[in-house]
């Protein structure tokens, strides 16, 4: 059986839609709360982009009617019982989940790293590096190379570290967590998630296109609503805000 | 569809595979691990890397469309 979702809300029936390979949705019921699934022919789904789509349609038309927690793409399990079983095995951490992402939804922001605005500065920061003369012996000529990317690395880790903190006193007061990950890619300067009650969706848009007014020298790409993907875990109940530095550039 | 359109359904693309295939809730058999981030991926490996390759891909084509339609080099 595929998975798609744990559910709360199990006595409330779910509207008719098709899954992966047109198969029905039906939800089943584990005390108070539920898992949404359908029959699958297959134990390794291939994530096809139809496949991917039909998905996120599925919990799409969940979330309208209750706290939905999203199951990652491609999750197969034996049988009813044993979807019955991982339930009953995680039921207070499900309840726990679920009623923190209630009436919230996961909006996504992307800060991408341009060659006119961040970029150029880190690129002259790393040029007036010392410069070595032409005739320079190899090994200086290699030093220098290494300094140069060094700067280069460091500006956009600054950067991107100033751009977390305008982007946290923008937007942190409308959300009640996110997810704020440094130079997850080397175009990409910033990539977050924030979990945002419905009704403030429209204000973070809002305060979105203040941003892209107020900061013409970057580009904000928002995504969403999703369901709250990166508010799911163990670890992500603890913590409020949290920033994540990974540092691609730095390999 | 113009570029504006075609980027942003590439993001948007990307955004799904990156929630799809490396975050919510990972049920195991009787096995739940509740990540984002660290992992252990039921789908297999193969299919992460296969992600990864995409979301790079388009992540590539994305900035490429964007300088396009910025009519910068």
């Amino acid at each position: 059986m595929y998975v798609y979702a744990i559910v709360d809300r199990p006595e409330s029936p779910i509207s008719k839609m098709d899954g992966l390979d047109d198969a029905p949705v039906h939800l089943l019921g584990y005390r108070d709360i539920g898992a949404v699934v359908s029959l699958s022919s297959t134990a390794k789904v291939p994530p096809t982009q139809v496949n991917l789509w039909r998905h996120e349609a599925v919990m799409d038309a969940l979330m309208p009617d209750r706290s939905v927690l999203p199951v990652r793409f491609g999750t197969v399990l034996a049988d009813e019982k044993s979807i019955q079983g991982a339930l009953g095995a995680h039921y207070d951490d499900f309840v726990a989940n679920l009623s923190r992402v209630r009436g919230r939804v996961e909006l996504a922001l992307k800060v991408l790293w341009d060659g006119d605005g961040a970029g150029m500065r880190a690129r002259e920061a790393a040029e007036s590096a010392i410069k070595p003369a032409a005739d320079a012996s190899p090994g200086r000529m290699y030093m220098a190379a290494r300094l140069k990317e060094y700067r280069e690395r460091q500006e956009r880790r600054d950067y991107a570290e100033a751009c977390a903190g305008v982007l946290h006193s923008a937007l942190a007061d409308l959300a009640t967590q996110s997810r704020i990950q440094l130079l997850p890619t080397r175009r990409v300067l910033i990539a977050a998630a924030y979990l945002v009650g419905r009704r403030k969706v429209a204000d973070f848009r809002r305060r979105m296109e203040d941003l892209r007014v107020s900061h013409p020298a970057l580009r904000f790409v928002c995504t969403g609503p999703w369901p709250p993907f990166s508010f799911v875990g163990v670890e992500e109940c603890r913590n409020g805000h949290r920033i994540v530095k990974s540092d691609v550039s730095a390999g | 569809m113009n570029q504006s359109a075609l980027r942003e359904k590439n993001v948007t693309l990307a955004d799904l595979l990156d929630r799809m295939l490396d975050k919510g809730v990972v049920l195991t058999g009787d096995v739940t691990i509740s990540v984002a981030g660290v992992d252990l991926i039921y789908a297999g490996l193969t299919v992460l890397l296969s992600s990864v390759e995409t979301i790079e891909r388009i992540r590539n084509e994305g900035a490429q469309l964007s300088r396009m339609a910025s009519g910068r080099p």
